[in-house]
């Protein structure tokens, strides 16, 4: 259960941001970007998410996970393609030769907080 | 007027890791050691393979370290200690029975590890093929175990841990005439995930497949300088696109 390490971490990201006065809650959602090809689980960060924030200033703040797709470029022909399920093949020339664009993220992208 | 506004963070989840696992890198930089992590599930033969090959490497003159990382117990040390060389067990009850080392209990063990006295340094990660593929320890590579008692399609159930992985060894290859194992299918699903992986197939008691994998490794080793140069290939990716959207 890696994601219990994953939530933590959110939690300590955004404190230290509020005992730098750089945010104050309410944070009303936290937006996060978790890439398609990490052993991340969004159910289960949702879950830990709201076990750990119960009794603190976050219990009301929502978490909203936003998937990436695995994005390749073929080294050989330069074809973009998106990879629905796990195969590291070139679905148009057939290679094996390929760049992950995208797919590995895992990052808070923003929060969302009363506009005052 | 909107009621809420969106203030961008942009900042990895797993910044912190990240950030000590540099310093190991820079660490292991310094001291001219290759860290290699070992992953697999629990009972794949990464101790069992160790004490095959840590005999091996010593005759080579390579001076071999051990870090072993378990949820309990310091069995896996016990089992490495008769081989004269630096040993330490490190169990994850202490760090909330974590299910995988992350880069902050490596680095706390490096403090007290005789580092001088290492060329070659092997992380046993926690038995585990899910979490510590995420982990980065400051590692120059990955090998991933599979022991061919866990079936063929482990690698399209856990394609992170291969995807990532410099080197995959496959291990009880002995047992094979008694299963139903398809090491075209292993293949198969090797290929999809990691189509460049080296993969050697060993069996410890039987001795097969042992100097193969010895080979690759001296290969590995004197190309140290090199390989330690870089960040991990994989770890690298997934740091260049962190602001992608």
């Amino acid at each position: 259960m890696h994601e219990a390490s994953a939530v933590q971490s959110i939690l300590e990201i955004l404190e230290q941001k509020i005992s730098n006065n750089e945010l104050k809650h309410p944070i009303f959602s936290i937006h996060l970007k978790l890439g398609k090809l990490t052993t991340f689980v969004p159910s289960n960060l949702q879950f830990l998410f709201e076990v750990f924030t119960k009794g603190t200033p976050f219990e009301k703040t929502l978490l909203i996970i936003e998937e990436i797709p695995v994005e390749c470029t073929c080294k050989r022909c330069k074809q973009d393609f998106i990879m629905d399920e796990v195969h590291f093949i070139c679905p148009y020339c057939f290679s094996t030769d390929l760049l992950v664009n995208r797919g590995r993220e895992f990052f808070i992208d923003s929060i969302e907080v009363p506009n005052e | 007027m909107n009621e809420t506004k969106k203030i961008p963070i942009v900042t990895k989840v797993l910044d912190a890791n990240s950030r000590i696992a540099n310093e190991i890198r820079h660490l292991f930089q310094h001291k001219n050691i290759l860290a290699i992590n070992l992953i697999s599930s629990p009972g794949s033969g990464k101790t069992t393979f160790l004490e095959t090959v840590l005999p091996i490497l010593s005759r080579h003159k390579i001076r071999c370290g051990v870090i072993a990382a378990d949820i309990a117990t310091t069995r896996d040390a016990d089992r490495l200690s008769k081989f004269e060389i630096p040993v330490l067990q490190i169990t994850t009850e202490t760090f909330g029975g974590a299910c995988h080392l992350e880069a902050a209990p490596v680095r706390q063990a490096l403090e007290v590890f005789p580092l001088d006295k290492v060329d070659l340094l092997f992380i046993e990660n926690v038995g585990n093929l899910v979490c510590p593929a995420e982990f980065d320890i400051g590692e120059a590579l990955r090998i991933v175990f599979l022991s061919v008692t866990e079936g063929e399609d482990k690698p399209l159930k856990y394609p992170l841990a291969f995807h990532v992985a410099d080197c995959a060894v496959i291990t009880k290859i002995d047992l094979i005439e008694h299963l139903k194992f398809s090491k075209q299918k292993l293949y198969d699903s090797i290929r999809k995930i990691n189509p460049k992986l080296v993969c050697f197939e060993v069996s410890c008691f039987q001795s097969i497949g042992i100097d193969q994998f010895v080979g690759w490794l001296l290969q590995q080793h004197s190309n140290k300088s090199e390989l330690l140069k870089h960040e991990h290939e994989h770890v690298h990716s997934a740091h260049e696109h962190k602001h992608s959207h």
